[in-house]
């Protein structure tokens, strides 16, 4: 459906200033789009993840039209968008898009009724009053504003321009809808509800969307498809669960939730299923790729419950079984968090809100070996 | 080949520069890239045409010989070139001090101490928008001058001395100072609203004294606002023409604008000369720009009033209270109550008498008859509000369209294209009536002797307060309403027309009416380009005032001030709505 060919763009002198003071490094060798290519099927609902300054928003941009990239192809249903080569460039309002912007964009002087209706009475297929009556009081009750029809938009609480916001966006069913961190201005609670509720919409209409956000929980939570990017390049792409289980690079691997990492090496004689480490061999589920040597180990904390080891009992001599004193411990509510010295290393650990481990207490803690990972030491962004 | 033209070329082969390339070019022309072209073209021309003209006639004689020698004619090395340049520099700075000293101080008293009388100082700070120059300059000859001035028969009352003069330099700095305080006013008390009290707490917490507050902390923080307000009086000092003239050469003292004036009155017209005295002036208001950069003023800055405004933390005067009081009171009756009653007092008699009881058994409405009476007077009041009205009108338009350039797009060109109408403000406007009148004269266009020419002088002169409030409504608007209604579907001018300049309108309408105001005071480039019979109304109250009917020229400047108020009142609502819509 949206194809992207090795789109690049250099950074603009006038914003890099702004990216700068935000910690950005905007070196004009480096671009802040270094030839992106990825694909967003019919349907699918598509997650540019990525630290402040990768890039997200500006690839967004550039396919709604609001950026204009130095090179690369940009397609969309099989209507070129964006080439370089060809110099086409097609101006936002003839892209057929939906767009929602963080900061909604809602129009202040407009009422409910008419921020909707505005993308039908607008361009080049302007509709007739009728239709466009109809569609706007549809689009409303989909999102649950029907009593707000008549009011002004700026009556409206965060909440409720937010779903005005989406009912205006998807209102013209547009070949596809973007989303530029459309939850980052709402409160925890919020967040958490308009998720879901985003989700159902977005399946329910069968919209494609692209998506951009620096939250990965709602990356997760959300996404058909996730694409992590950093620098400008992309860093992996995949399900939720594949770029949660296996981090294909150590940048992934960090970004994604807060694993422990362990610099380790591979036991060729054990079929490459085993890892030697400072704190001595882990045997993985399934066989490391061939070509690694120096690699990171990802152990996830989520994966570690620590247990006090009953007085007396030898320590384990069994594989993938770490042993350690617990040096400090939270409270957080859902769960309690523990750091285990294991030899020089400190292992963070969770455990089940009423685990009896205390701070100080000999544990020994079983790893799972589907729960590890590997990546390449060496691999890190550019 | 010609087929070719209709072709389309065949998908992903180059064809290359060609026909296909210009019509690809053609193709992603909008009607965005047709109304920027046309605007900057035109700005280009309003502002250069006229200066390139100007430098040529300075530098080209009329036998086409180029030379210095219009620079030896203006300012030949004798004590009176050294006296007037002299004096331009001593009423430039010194009116400059002046106004620093007293604009400064009560913006200093209004935000950050609890002085009594706060909202005076905010009703005084509208006096150069309701009293024009052309108006305060007599309402100070009747109150301060040496022989009828009544401040001086008080004293003389009481203390046996007349020491006022304002036909003296220090007259004119006074009245000068007095005039443009205001403006050094709205500017610092901005300032002072935006510079964060905490830091002023912390140092007072750190031990610091009231004093050292003021002068360690509060003074470099305002340090920009005060460097633009300075820039922005001295310049204003430097091109103003109905004080020197007005009070200056009855006492003998000429400055450069008036002596620019006085060679303009010459015939046959040195152009060599005036446009020597123009560049004069207009290198020293761009040391003074320079200068003022340095130190973080612009005058483009100035004047766009922003920044978060923090609780204001007001010093406690105690005691000193009432005496700061009493100078807020002397400072609101000497700058307005005074120049204003004796405008209204003066436009009642026929023939200026010294008020007495007897004086005021002689007030009667005979100038106002004269007034209404006078088809000259009355059409040059039609004459301004004709050109008023469209310079208003044009200079918005422009830029409007200029500002939305510089704002929102990221084209390489928008810094030169800010500069460009930012840089009227530099030009003095005696200057830019000599460079116009140089243009139009050579040109075969039917322009010159019209109000064509005023409308265009107006307009350009003008454009850079245009470009403030175009500017500050245009980026309270945010881009991503723009950008969600491009994405939309709305090609770009449905989307100026129906999301930007709703929302911007307010300050668009504010910045008009405020063009409005300042149009009916324009005497600086008028006096240079008025035909008679095509007069405007400060064009005749400048000639009432030649031809000595002084108290005429009260009558009309009573009325001014009427129309003049309900203007101010009218951008006082629009600014006050604004606020409401921008909470």
């Amino acid at each position: 459906m949206l194809k992207i060919n090795d789109v690049v763009k250099k950074y603009d002198p006038a914003s890099s200033g702004r990216l700068r003071r935000r910690g950005v490094d905007t070196d004009k060798h480096r671009p802040a789009l270094g030839g992106v290519s990825l694909r967003v099927e019919e349907g699918q609902f598509h997650t540019l993840l990525g630290p402040s300054g990768c890039g997200k928003t500006t690839l967004l941009r550039s396919v709604a039209g609001l950026e204009h990239p130095d090179s690369g192809e940009i397609e969309l249903g099989g209507d070129t968008l964006f080439s370089a080569e060809r110099s086409v460039d097609l101006s936002p309002d003839r892209r057929r898009l939906g767009m929602v912007f963080q900061s909604y964009a809602i129009w202040p002087h407009m009422s409910v009724r008419q921020n909707v209706a505005f993308p039908m009475r607008v361009g080049r297929d302007k509709r007739p009053k009728a239709e466009v009556d109809k569609l706007v009081v549809a689009a409303l009750e989909s999102v649950g504003l029907s009593e707000a029809i008549d009011r002004s938009a700026t009556k409206l609480s965060g909440g409720q321009q937010q779903r005005l916001a989406f009912a205006r966006a998807m209102v013209g069913r547009p070949r596809l809808l973007l989303l530029d961190e459309p939850l980052s201005n709402l409160d925890a609670q919020l967040r958490a509800s308009m998720r879901l509720e985003l989700k159902r919409l977005q399946s329910e209409l069968g919209l494609t969307t692209l998506y951009v956000t620096h939250d990965q929980a709602e990356a997760l939570a959300i996404s058909d498809v996730i694409t992590i990017m950093s620098g400008g390049r992309i860093m992996q792409q995949g399900t939720p669960r594949e770029i949660y289980d296996h981090p294909e690079n150590l940048f992934v691997a960090r970004f994604i939730g807060s694993p422990n990492l362990l610099p380790a090496k591979i036991d060729e004689g054990s079929g490459r299923r085993t890892v030697l480490t400072d704190i001595g061999p882990l045997v993985l589920d399934e066989a490391v790729p061939a070509g690694l040597t120096d690699v990171v180990l990802v152990l996830r904390p989520e994966d570690l419950e620590p247990r006090r080891r009953v007085d007396g009992a030898p320590g384990s001599a069994e594989a993938n079984e770490l042993s350690g004193t617990v040096i400090a411990q939270s409270f957080e509510g859902e769960c309690i968090r523990h750091i285990v010295a294991v030899g020089d290393e400190r292992i963070e650990c969770r455990s089940a809100r009423h685990s009896d481990v205390r701070p100080g207490d000999e544990v020994s803690v079983p790893v799972p070996g589907r729960a590890l990972s590997v990546v390449d030491a060496q691999d890190e962004p550019h | 080949m010609t087929q070719t033209l209709l072709d389309r070329p065949p998908a992903g082969h180059d064809p290359g520069p060609g026909p296909g390339m210009l019509r690809r070019v053609l193709a992603r022309v909008e009607a965005k890239h047709v109304v920027v072209a046309v605007v900057v073209l035109l700005l280009g021309y309003l502002v250069l045409v006229p200066l390139g003209f100007l430098l040529w006639r300075t530098f080209v004689a009329d036998d086409g010989s180029a030379g210095l020698g219009g620079f030896a004619r203006a300012f030949p090395n004798d004590s009176d070139t050294w006296a007037m340049i002299g004096n331009t520099l001593a009423f430039a700075f010194g009116s400059m001090v002046v106004s620093m000293v007293i604009g400064g101080g009560f913006a200093y008293l209004a935000e950050r101490t609890d002085v009594p009388f706060r909202r005076l100082l905010s009703l005084s700070a509208l006096i150069p928008l309701i009293i024009p120059a052309i108006l305060y300059a007599p309402a100070w000859i009747f109150l301060g001058s040496s022989n009828i001035g009544l401040l001086n028969n008080v004293t003389g009352f009481l203390f046996g001395i007349r020491p006022f003069d304002v036909y003296s330099v220090w007259g004119m700095i006074w009245v000068q100072s007095l005039h443009s305080a205001p403006i050094v006013f709205l500017l610092l008390s901005a300032a002072f609203r935006a510079a964060d009290p905490s830091m002023e707490e912390a140092a007072r917490v750190a031990g610091l004294g009231r004093w050292r507050v003021l002068t360690r902390i509060t003074l470099p923080m305002v340090k920009p606002a005060l460097a633009g307000a300075a820039l922005i009086v001295f310049v204003q000092s430097l091109e103003v023409f109905e004080i020197p003239t007005f009070l200056g050469l009855s006492g003998g003292h000429y400055v450069l604008t008036s002596k620019l004036y006085y060679l303009y009155q010459e015939y046959p017209t040195d152009y060599q000369a005036i446009g020597a005295i123009g560049i004069g002036l207009l290198v020293i208001a761009c040391v003074g720009v320079w200068l003022a950069g340095r130190a973080g003023g612009s005058l483009r800055e100035s004047g766009t009033i922003s920044g978060k405004a923090f609780r204001p933390r007001r010093e406690k005067l105690g005691r000193g209270k009432w005496v700061a009081a009493l100078f807020v009171l002397g400072y609101f009756v000497l700058a307005v109550v005074l120049p204003l009653l004796i405008l209204l007092y003066s436009s009642l008699l026929k023939n200026y008498e010294q008020p007495s009881l007897q004086a005021l058994g002689d007030l009667n409405l005979d100038n106002y008859r004269t007034l209404f009476g006078d088809s000259g007077i009355i059409h040059s009041f039609e004459h301004t509000v004709v050109v008023a009205v469209c310079a208003a009108t044009a200079a918005m338009v422009l830029s409007a369209v200029a500002s939305w350039v510089v704002v929102r797009t990221r084209s390489s060109g928008r810094r030169l294209l800010d500069a460009l109408a930012f840089s009227p403000l530099v030009i003095p406007g005696l200057v830019f009536g000599v460079a116009l009148a140089v243009v139009y004269l050579r040109t075969s266009l039917p322009i010159y002797g019209t109000l064509v020419i005023l409308f265009i002088a107006y307009t350009t002169r003008f454009i850079p307060y245009g470009m403030r409030y175009a500017g500050a409504a245009l980026s309270t608007v945010s881009a991503e309403l723009e950008e969600s209604a491009h994405v939309s579907g709305a090609r770009w001018f449905e989307t100026m027309r129906r999301v930007l300049l709703p929302l911007a309108a307010p300050g668009l309408i504010g910045g008009w009416v405020y063009i409005l105001i300042v149009s009916f005071r324009e005497l600086q480039s008028s006096i240079l380009l008025y035909t008679p019979g095509k007069e405007v109304l400060s064009v005749t109250i400048f000639q009432e005032y030649q031809d000595g009917n002084t108290t005429l020229v009260s009558a009309i400047g009573v009325v001014l001030v009427v129309v003049l108020t309900v203007l101010v009142v009218i951008s006082q609502l629009i600014a006050a709505r604004r606020g409401v819509r921008n909470q």
